[in-house]
């Protein structure tokens, strides 16, 4: 019954996008690669390994239920966080590749991505340091 | 060459457990409960005999499959993919198993056991989570062969915001796997056996954000052995030259989703379906109706003949976890119903709940 509300009570939303603060695109200090939010899907979604020019690309996610992820999935992968993970099991159990890695926070985000040149990864602009360079803001 | 790939697949296994970053290991599963509330029995699942009756059953769809992935270099990985499903008494099977070698960042090539890629939803019609439906349409999705032995070559590029992915496939299916004609002995009676060789086809898929078209051309020798039928006239052996041509069609509009696809299979039959999905939030509403059509006919009605209309709800209630609830109305129209009730046409009306995951 419980359920049954709960369907009844999400169908009343009408699916809209979520407002969020801006989104930065982070990548190691050394990556000197220009990136396109085509580009960035592209990564995102498996169909490019590597930058544009620097080499191969791991892209870091955060973990599920984060805010930033929910706004940036929506907006790079143009996928709710379901379709998203619909289309990961599609590729993953098809053995056209595995989802990106998950990091629980954004302090671990900036950490391996400042550590790692081949990282591409995403916060809130709010939370980037010096460690990191931006390629992309949302 | 599979027993190869085995102790491959074993001794990476065993790698993988000392250095746990290069192992990957994931799965997916359905329970699914239906009943027939009208009608004798409804053929859920075609290449694995899902078969519903009067009474309320989670044992013919339910699944559960598991996969690792062993990173070997950075070119390769091999993956093994095992399944259980409850219409083969839960026995595991080997659906996948096969390396994986990046030729370049755009090229790759798959050698093993591989699903055969003719439909759209071919390769991952045993992922629930990953489509709005309860199952892929019964009636559009009945090919006997699913898998294959052999190589795959996969390509991407894009041009600007468009992608293409191509894909060539050369093998032949086991002719040691009797399930893979199941169905046919399900429908022509007595004992069918199939083999396919010389399968080779191709693929290309063009998408962006909101459109998917997808184009495969298959073409194999097939044998087919009958035994004990009805009418002994139709024992034997023959070889038929089959080939595959299927069109696939997605159209997203904002919360909308129109999805087409059509299928011939010369010389036997022709289906297709065509869907529509409304998101609302975490609840996703489709309506569907499939048809599929032998081409032998007796007069002008075809041997068997039926089309399937279906009303369901996805609702993602948990992350990885979805519910999904389907009202399904068969209509047989052919010389001879498939599943023969109290009148003998063959129509059903069944009633289907279950819960797809994914970890």
């Amino acid at each position: 019954m419980k359920l049954f509300k709960q369907i009844v009570l999400s169908s009343l939303i009408v699916w809209a996008p979520i407002s969020f603060a801006e989104l930065a695109v982070i990548v190691h200090k050394d990556n000197t690669d220009a990136m396109t939010a085509d580009y960035l899907q592209r990564i995102f979604l498996g169909k490019s390994k590597g930058f544009p020019t620097s080499g191969k690309a791991v892209p870091l996610d955060l973990a599920e239920g984060h805010p930033v992820r929910e706004a940036f999935l929506q907006n790079v992968a143009k996928k709710t966080a379901s379709q998203f993970t619909a289309y990961w099991a599609k590729q993953m159990f098809t053995g056209k590749g595995v989802p990106p890695k998950l990091v629980s926070s954004e302090k671990d985000m900036i950490d391996l991505v400042s550590k790692n040149p081949s990282i591409i990864g995403y916060v809130d602009v709010a939370s980037v340091t010096a460690d990191v360079r931006v390629v992309l803001k949302f | 060459m599979k027993h190869l790939l085995l102790l491959a697949i074993t001794l990476v296994w065993a790698s993988g457990i000392m250095a746990n970053d290069r192992l990957f290991i994931s799965g997916f599963g359905s329970i699914i409960g239906s009943q027939v509330v009208d009608g004798s029995g409804y053929v859920a699942d075609y290449p694995n005999i899902g078969v519903y009756d009067d009474q309320f059953d989670v044992g013919q769809e339910s699944k559960l499959g598991l996969q690792a992935r062993a990173t070997i270099s950075e070119e390769m990985s091999a993956t093994m993919q095992v399944m259980s499903r409850a219409n083969n008494e839960y026995e595991t099977e080997v659906e996948w198993l096969f390396v994986n070698y990046a030729i370049d960042d755009d090229l790759e090539l798959q050698a093993g056991k591989l699903r055969v890629p003719v439909y759209y939803f071919s390769e991952f019609m045993d992922v629930g989570y990953a489509y709005p439906w309860i199952r892929v349409p019964a009636d559009a999705y009945s090919l006997d062969v699913t898998s294959f032995n052999g190589l795959q070559l996969n390509h991407r590029t894009y041009f600007g915001a468009i992608n293409l992915a191509s894909t060539l496939y050369v093998g032949r299916n086991s002719p040691r796997s009797p399930e893979d004609s199941e169905i046919m002995s399900f429908i022509f009676g007595g004992n069918v056996q199939r083999s396919f060789t010389g399968m080779v086809g191709v693929g290309f898929e063009i998408s962006t954000d909101n459109t998917i078209a997808k184009v495969t051309y298959s073409q194999a020798s097939m044998k087919q052995t009958r035994s004990n039928s009805f009418n002994v006239a139709d024992d034997g052996t023959t070889n038929t030259d089959i080939n595959f041509i299927d069109v696939y069609l997605q159209q997203n509009f904002g919360a909308f989703s129109v999805m087409l696809e059509y299928n011939d299979y010369d010389p036997f039959y022709s289906s297709y379906f065509v869907s529509g999905t409304y998101q609302m939030g975490r609840a996703t509403y489709y309506l569907m109706h499939s048809q599929f059509e032998l081409d032998a006919k007796i007069g002008s009605t075809p041997i068997e003949e039926h089309d399937t209309n279906s009303l369901g709800l996805r609702y993602d209630f948990k992350p990885r976890m979805a519910f999904k609830f389907d009202i399904s109305m068969i209509n047989d129209t052919g010389s001879f119903a498939v599943n023969k009730d109290s009148n003998n046409d063959g129509d059903a009306t069944i009633l289907s709940a279950g819960v797809d995951f994914t970890f």
